[in-house]
């Protein structure tokens, strides 16, 4: 059912297709005749940067998208668990920005002849896998945070270059300054790249995987902690309706 | 005279309502700076110091995308949502002018971005010299802004009977940030200079970066102020056009 939103939704257009296309322009236009290996990486770099834009506007806006529609309250009292339900939400929300994220990138990298590998495809899927169930829980955990604030478009704005600078996806971590790294080693996205990029270059690198898969449960118990504070926050006040 | 100057500080305080002061501090502002230090530390990586400096010059102009370009479509937004159009057409001033006078927080909100970018991201990435440099320059900047608010008045006078006011004013932004010259040095690619040659911020930043480098500027500053002169046409025709349909209907893609 989320899926089927998005597809009518102008977000995904934005967010699907003309974002990660302009920036796989813009980011290889700025780069001369790059190597397979560079190539690689900056797909890579640029997948998840916008697969991070894509968790804010999409899957951060579940729930605020919910309290609009009038429909919070019936999800949070139904027959079906609501983590279940805004999980689910959260999750084919980020699934369908994934799914135009990697179409539009794959076509426009091979538009622009890139060469970019794909060495171990089957860990590629593994991968890909376990940070859209990191996003997912991430976009839960924003979609809360968003509902506390009656400004959460400007919020989420604010909050997308933070992590473009922080994530280690583009930007290499290395040229942060110290205090800044341990900052990007919380962040799943820099350690999804690390795998991504080992992988698709034909290398199996254990450790970010272990450390994606840790954080991703760290996310996933935060956001189930923040949302049921949430609800009973709102419930108590009885501004269900109007959270 | 009277009449216009009501018009411009009900066009502020409708900005203050959707973007209270402290919101605009704590998200525009950082907002504008981060994505500047993101693309010119990027650039930096991928290009060496020389990008850096390219892109950072090209970022400042980027930055008033995000007020112009994007947070302008809800001047005639809120009108379709509040229903007031017919209000706004039936009017003693024009209908265009009140829009405009409305917008005109969006432009002067960008260039106060592009001075906290500055004085913020030019220290941070060595380019603090450069940044002292281009104050002298703050009046080209501004006139980025008008014409990039412009061209953000047109899309989302088109847009508003589409639905389409998301798409529009972020496809304007990015088209931006691909064609304006901002990133992409001319000549690098060539289908993305010539759709530029009707961008805003593309003259401008070109007008600037020439200035810098001690050659003939006003050619590519007057070029800008044409770019934004036919966008503001394109704006003025769509809400004549609006306008007089309503006239003669009794309806318009504001309702």
């Amino acid at each position: 059912m989320q899926i089927q939103e998005m597809r009518a939704s102008q977000a995904a257009l934005v967010i699907g297709v003309i974002q990660p296309a302009v920036l796989i322009v813009v980011t290889f236009g700025l780069h001369d005749r790059p190597d397979p290996e560079v190539a690689t990486r900056l797909a890579a770099g640029v997948t998840l940067t916008v697969l991070w834009a894509s968790t804010i506007w999409t899957a951060g806006g579940i729930l605020r998208r919910e309290v609009f529609q009038g429909t919070l309250a019936a999800n949070v009292t139904g027959a079906r668990s609501p983590y279940l339900v805004v999980l689910g939400k959260t999750a084919g929300a980020t699934v369908a920005s994934a799914g135009s994220i990697l179409a539009t990138t794959a076509v426009t990298v091979t538009a622009l002849g890139m060469p970019v590998r794909l060495g171990r495809p089957a860990w590629l899927v593994v991968c890909l896998l376990v940070t859209l169930a990191s996003t997912s829980a991430l976009g839960l955990l924003l979609s809360c945070l968003f509902l506390l604030t009656r400004h959460a478009h400007q919020l989420s704005s604010a909050l997308m270059y933070p992590v473009f600078i922080l994530g280690g996806m583009l930007v290499p971590t290395d040229i942060l300054p110290q205090p800044a790294r341990w900052v990007s080693a919380l962040i799943t996205l820099r350690w999804a790249n690390e795998f991504l990029v080992a992988a698709a270059s034909g290398r199996v690198e254990v450790a970010p995987g272990l450390v994606l898969l840790a954080l991703t449960g760290c996310y996933a118990v935060a956001a189930v902690v923040v949302f049921g504070h949430v609800v009973n926050r709102a419930r108590r006040d009885g501004v269900l309706d109007l959270a | 005279m009277f009449r216009l100057v009501k018009v411009a500080r009900f066009g502020w305080a409708e900005f203050a309502a959707q973007n209270p002061w402290p919101v605009v501090g704590a998200t525009m502002l950082p907002r504008a700076a981060l994505q500047s230090l993101f693309f010119t530390m990027l650039a930096t990586v991928l290009g060496g110091a020389p990008a850096g400096e390219f892109v950072f010059v090209g970022s400042l102009a980027a930055a008033l995308a995000l007020t112009g370009a994007v947070g302008i479509v809800d001047v005639p937004m809120l009108d379709k949502w509040s229903g007031t159009f017919h209000k706004v057409r039936s009017a003693v001033v024009s209908p265009f002018v009140i829009l405009a006078l409305r917008a005109l927080p969006y432009p002067i909100v960008g260039v106060g971005s592009v001075l906290v970018t500055l004085a913020v991201v030019g220290p941070a990435t060595g380019h603090g010299w450069l940044a002292l440099r281009l104050l002298p320059w703050m009046g080209v900047y501004a006139v980025m802004a008008f014409t990039t608010s412009a061209a953000g008045l047109a899309a989302a006078a088109l847009a508003v009977g589409r639905r389409a006011d998301v798409v529009v004013g972020n496809l304007l932004s990015y088209l931006i940030l691909l064609a304006g010259g901002v990133f992409l040095p001319p000549g690098r690619l060539g289908w993305v200079d010539a759709i530029g040659v009707v961008v805003p911020v593309r003259h401008g930043v070109a007008a600037i970066r020439a200035g810098l480098q001690g050659r003939a500027w006003l050619p590519e500053l007057a070029a800008e102020v044409a770019v934004g002169a036919g966008w503001a046409v394109i704006a003025w025709l769509v809400v004549t056009v609006q306008v007089r349909r309503a006239r003669a209907s009794g309806h318009d893609d504001f309702a």
